[in-house]
């Protein structure tokens, strides 16, 4: 059975990579010919980087060592292109909200309504990367049921 | 309790139904649907006066109010699209409900169709509706007891939230 603190532990992961591959992501993106792109990058950069911080908060409020980022990461294929950047954000919301479910069902109390909250921030971010309304966001073993 | 699995479960008919509906009929044309009647035997799945009924969880009784809320969000969705220029916007929105309440193995009935004059006011009752829908999921993904049902709460919460964001925009 997973922990609150491994699922703690699991989503500050997430952000590290997400402040990563999102920075890539900025780096490559025109704030002037590719404004709205940039804009909701630089939206959830900031939301993810506020995240992460806030996790190495309570991780270490809980007495534990938070984890750190990792060494490297495989930037996402595509990053070339304006249609890339996109899918690849998209792809990060998608992956971060999987994480975000995952926090909802190992916590409890207000750490659970946080988590919600951001499962529901993610879900809406994906929209801005050209993602459609999905019926289970986060959640995809429901979606073939 | 984190990764307990949903607690409930009603009949296996009941999850071979919900299984067919969700691969074979899934297309979203609910047009001309009619509120099916309040009858004892449509409501006899979630009624639990019965002296031999089981004693209901705190999850199953949260099950059970969350459906009653999707399917009165449902009830509006479709009286909503009975409206031609609604018909296609809300369609994806009608499946999500559909799909939501067949997961948690409840039926689409009982739900109640309000007067919608015109298509700003469907529009305005489909924001208000599901508003409140997304509020009773977070409630619900918040106090339930197993992780698992909380999990699949929240998700529906976010579809909620998504769905919300492409509506048409509701005429001030």
């Amino acid at each position: 059975m997973t922990t609150e603190l491994d699922a703690l532990q699991a989503t500050l992961a997430a952000e590290h990579a997400a402040v990563y591959v999102l920075g890539l992501i900025g780096s490559r993106t025109s704030e002037s010919a590719e404004a709205p792109l940039y804009t909701a990058v630089r939206g959830a950069y900031e939301a993810h980087r506020d995240t992460r911080d806030a996790l190495i908060g309570e991780i270490a409020g809980l007495g534990a060592t938070p984890s750190p980022a990792a060494v490297a990461y495989t930037a996402p294929a595509g990053l070339d292109t304006p249609d890339g950047r996109y899918q690849a954000a998209l792809a990060l919301e998608k992956a971060c909200a999987s994480t975000y479910a995952a926090l909802v069902g190992a916590t409890s109390g207000p750490r659970r309504l946080e988590a919600i909250g951001l499962l529901n921030d993610a879900a809406a971010r994906e929209l801005s990367f050209r993602g459609t309304p999905e019926i289970f966001p986060g959640a995809d073993e429901y979606a073939d049921r | 309790m984190p990764d307990r699995p949903l607690v409930r479960r009603r009949t296996a008919v009941l999850t071979l139904a919900a299984t067919v509906l969700a691969t074979g009929c899934d297309h979203g044309d609910d047009i001309g649907a009619t509120p099916p009647s309040r009858s004892p035997s449509a409501s006899a799945s979630t009624s639990a006066s019965s002296p031999s009924a089981p004693v209901r969880t705190p999850d199953e009784a949260l099950v059970d109010t969350t459906i009653e809320q999707l399917v009165a969000a449902y009830g509006v969705v479709v009286t909503a699209r009975s409206l031609k220029p609604l018909r296609r916007p809300l369609a994806p929105l009608a499946r999500a409900h559909r799909r939501h309440v067949e997961v948690l193995e409840g039926e689409l009935e009982g739900w109640t169709a309000p007067v919608l004059a015109d298509r700003s006011a469907a529009l305005q009752a489909v924001h208000r509706s599901e508003k409140q829908l997304h509020a009773a999921l977070v409630d619900a993904a918040t106090r339930a007891e197993s992780g698992a049902l909380a999990k699949l709460l929240a998700s529906m919460s976010a579809s909620v939230t998504q769905f919300l964001s492409t509506l048409p925009p509701a005429a001030p």
